[in-house]
């Protein structure tokens, strides 16, 4: 994604583990379909964690970890569950000018 | 120039009549890119069938549109999986298309008050949402017809000459992304 304009904010990169890990592991597992999120040169990295903020309810500290993870290794999980409540988040990601795609948790 | 700023009850936006009528322009031709697309030919006989006469949206298949830039709108939710990507399609493009649609609605007729004097709008936080997904879908088109695909393209338009035909589209693309982040920084 584009880091333009240039007064974005670096985010605090402190690595903290969620509180809702353990919910979302035991909600994978049950419901093995996953919503990933890919790295394009466009979008602002502001305007990502935003919408993640907005379609989720994502913390904001969740929403950049999960901005920077798609930056940074071109990809990542946002969120699982069953196939239709992923259709459904590929689906808002997308009125959002996201690039999501949907598939089976391996 | 354009001024963005924070207000109790929005976001303040202030534009020259000039950004407004550029901005609608680009609008303009946003929506029409994205007019619902034609159902695919599938060969089905669509006479008279009084069982299968009821229309609903997604009812019909449609194609991967031909245009990249649409296609970047509305990209494939499955990437192996041709079949599912069809279906999804069928079932949501006319849904997201009209979403897209009613946010330039809303953007529209914001720029309608701006134009007028004195050239400033307070936004509603729902319809600052609608200008940023508008502003976000100009500038993912406007990428795709400049052909930014990786970073590295992007830094070298920022050495382009202004003699080239892409030097307009590119400026309104950084102009648009300045806008979008001014925005979001109001929002906040």
């Amino acid at each position: 994604m584009s880091t333009a304009p240039p007064e974005v904010e670096r985010p605090d990169t402190d690595v903290e583990f969620d509180r809702d890990v353990d919910a979302e592991t035991e909600r994978q597992s049950s419901h093995p379909w996953v919503t990933i999120v890919w790295d394009d040169p466009v979008n602002l990295m502001d305007y990502v964690t935003h919408v993640f903020q907005k379609v989720f309810g994502y913390p904001k500290k969740k929403a950049e970890r999960l901005m920077l993870q798609v930056h940074q290794e071109g990809r990542a999980v946002v969120s699982a569950g069953t196939r239709e409540q992923m259709e459904n988040d590929v689906q808002r990601l997308h009125a959002h000018g996201l690039w999501a795609t949907l598939q089976k948790d391996d | 120039m354009a001024k963005v700023s924070r207000r109790s009850g929005g976001v303040r936006l202030e534009l020259a009549a000039d950004e407004a009528g550029e901005i609608d322009s680009l609008i303009e031709q946003l929506a029409t890119l994205l007019e619902p697309a034609p159902a695919a030919e599938n060969g089905e006989a669509t006479g008279d069938n009084t069982l299968a006469g009821f229309e609903w949206p997604g009812s019909d298949p449609v194609d991967v549109p031909d245009d990249p830039a649409v296609r970047r709108l509305l990209p494939d939710a499955y990437r192996d999986d041709p079949e599912a990507a069809a279906e999804f399609r069928r079932y949501t493009d006319l849904t997201l298309r009209d979403e897209m649609a009613a946010d330039i609605a809303v953007v529209r007729a914001d720029l309608l008050s701006l134009a007028a004097p004195p050239h400033q709008l307070t936004l509603t936080d729902e319809s600052a949402e609608a200008w940023l997904r508008v502003l976000n879908r100009l500038r993912l088109v406007l990428a795709v017809r400049l052909g930014i695909e990786t970073a590295h393209d992007h830094e070298v338009l920022e050495y382009i000459d202004p003699a080239d035909p892409r030097a307009e589209a590119f400026m309104l693309y950084e102009w648009i992304g300045y806008l979008l982040g001014s925005v979001l920084r109001a929002l906040r």
